[in-house]
């Protein structure tokens, strides 16, 4: 697993849901948060599509939701 | 056809299920087979809607084709193919409903066309844009004729869904293992399609009867019948919508395809948010993913705010496509503000209520719309919340609540009564029906997954 890459991902939900860093772990995803809601999540996606270049489908957004998921579509779609 | 009638039960499904599965002997294409059987299905009810259903199949067959080969004019052919499903959606289910509403607004006499309404069409025409939009962003590549016809037209979800995608049917169609009867799946789907029989034919329609009654006579209702008729109402619809997915899905799952699930005990919700992620779950993905992400992220400013407007026209569309009345408008907007405030405690107030008032506050918030949903006229839906909430009541009416002809027909018949009661207890109480196969299904199963 790409560590910089999973912090720098911690880093754009954090920003986006105002969660802190230390409580989103690799493990984390949606529903842990309620802060993570439907709105957060189009801010991290489009967040994610600036930093990594990278084209995320709107019906695609409502799969990637917990940070494993994002972290292997990334790899993916390098 | 309906899955509940006798021509479908004892007739359609056991023929279905013997030729498709020993078909092989003939050489016949299982495909092709299940497109045939699916249209005499579809036919079965009114045959002037076999053209209407075959015609928005080839136009979005027509769009796949000029999607998948065009590399600078994509997105304008992705418009066009969305703006033509929703004129013939428009065009045979909204025509009378605007007409009607030139004519008040304008004091006009035109007349209503009649046009045919094609069962279905509201899921197909959804089912036929998530389709293109997924072709557009490359996520469907190669779509044989046949299989897209399939996947429109695939009986057990062709009339009341679930909304399936693309993605998840086909693959399980060109599964040749799934052409192999399988005991397993036809048992459990036996079970679930009898589940959904028993809560159409033995819930809703007893409850119906009442409910049906208790609408056409609000004016005779008192506080507590008024209660009485909205209550069996929203169980009715729960118990009809939910035992017709039942029977898709079981109907489905003995042709060893699994569809989505579409309900996990939406009664058990704790807000409007839960709700919505536990009733119609097709439909809110679907909303989701092809209306609210696109028009949110489409904006300069993401905020809260501008969420919040967008999920407004979002159950805006969504109410005005359960049907063309102002009722169902009302019904999606009240929803709609309900998430809003539901969003906003959320995120400025979120301090901890007790389960069961949640429980309690979005329940009866769901009673409620569900009022919109029922009466023929907005004016009916305030006259009966005005019932249920004492406005309307005159003194001496309060002091006599249990004087009602609708609540003494109600407590004389034994079994509303208690089907009320078994009512309230499968609906609060009882795991549905995929947490009950889940408990008795190997873990190994794929199928257990997929449900």
């Amino acid at each position: 697993m790409n560590k910089e890459k999973l912090n720098k991902i911690i880093k754009i939900i954090s920003k986006n849901t105002n969660i802190n860093e230390k409580l989103i772990s690799v493990d984390s995803c949606m529903n842990d948060f309620p802060k993570w809601d439907s709105l957060a999540q189009v801010r991290i996606m489009i967040e994610l599509e600036k930093k990594y270049k990278t084209k995320i489908n709107t019906s695609k957004m409502s799969d990637l939701i917990s940070v494993l998921k994002i972290l292997n579509f990334l790899d993916n779609n390098k | 056809m309906l899955f509940y009638t006798l021509p479908y039960l004892a007739f359609f499904l056991p023929i279905t299920l013997a030729i498709f599965f020993y078909v092989n002997l003939l050489k016949v294409d299982r495909k092709l087979l299940l497109i045939f059987l699916s249209l005499i299905f579809y036919a079965w009810w009114n045959v002037y809607y076999l053209p209407i259903i075959i015609f928005s199949i080839l136009i979005n067959y027509y769009f796949y084709k000029k999607i998948i080969i065009e590399k600078q004019n994509k997105k304008k052919l992705l418009i066009l193919g969305i703006f033509l499903n929703i004129l013939i959606l428009v065009v045979f289910k909204y025509t009378d409903f605007i007409i009607e509403n030139i004519n008040t607004f304008f004091l006009t006499n035109i007349s209503y066309l009649n046009l045919p309404f094609p069962l279905g069409i509201s899921f197909f025409t959804f089912q036929s844009i998530a389709f293109l939009i997924n072709v557009y962003d490359e996520e469907i590549l190669d779509v044989k004729t046949k299989e897209f016809f399939l996947f429109i037209v695939f009986f057990p979800q062709l009339i009341a869904g679930p909304i399936v995608k693309y993605k998840h049917m086909i693959p399980q169609f060109n599964d040749k293992k799934n052409y192999i009867f399988n005991s397993t799946n036809f048992n459990i789907g036996l079970i679930v399609l009898l589940i959904g029989l028993i809560k159409k034919i033995y819930f809703a329609d007893t409850l119906g009867e009442f409910v049906d009654n208790g609408y056409n006579n609000i004016n005779q209702l008192n506080l507590i019948s008024s209660w009485l008729v909205s209550l069996s109402f929203t169980f009715q619809f729960y118990f009809d919508f939910t035992g017709y997915v039942d029977m898709a899905t079981g109907s489905a799952l003995m042709l060893n395809i699994v569809l989505p699930q579409n309900f996990n005990s939406p009664f058990k919700s704790l807000s409007v948010i839960d709700f919505w992620q536990r009733w119609h779950i097709t439909l809110t993905q679907f909303l989701n993913n092809f209306i609210y992400n696109p028009i949110l992220r489409s904006l300069k400013n993401i905020n809260f705010f501008n969420s919040m407007i967008v999920t407004i026209i979002v159950f805006f569309i969504a109410g005005l496509w359960h049907g063309p009345s102002w009722n169902f408008v009302l019904f999606g907007l009240f929803h709609g503000v309900g998430l809003v405030i539901n969003h906003t405690y959320k995120l400025f107030f979120n301090f901890k209520i007790p389960k069961l008032f949640a429980w309690f506050l979005t329940f009866n918030f769901v009673n409620i719309s569900f009022i919109f949903f029922r009466s023929e006229e907005i004016s009916n839906s305030i006259n009966l919340i005005e019932k249920m909430f004492f406005l309307d009541e005159k003194t001496s009416e309060k002091l006599s609540l249990l004087k009602n002809e609708y609540l003494n027909q109600f407590l004389n018949d034994n079994n509303l009564v208690f089907c009320f009661i078994l009512s309230v207890a499968v609906c609060f109480f009882f795991n549905n029906a995929y947490q009950l196969l889940d408990k008795r299904m190997d873990n190994s199963n794929s199928i257990k997954k997929n449900l």
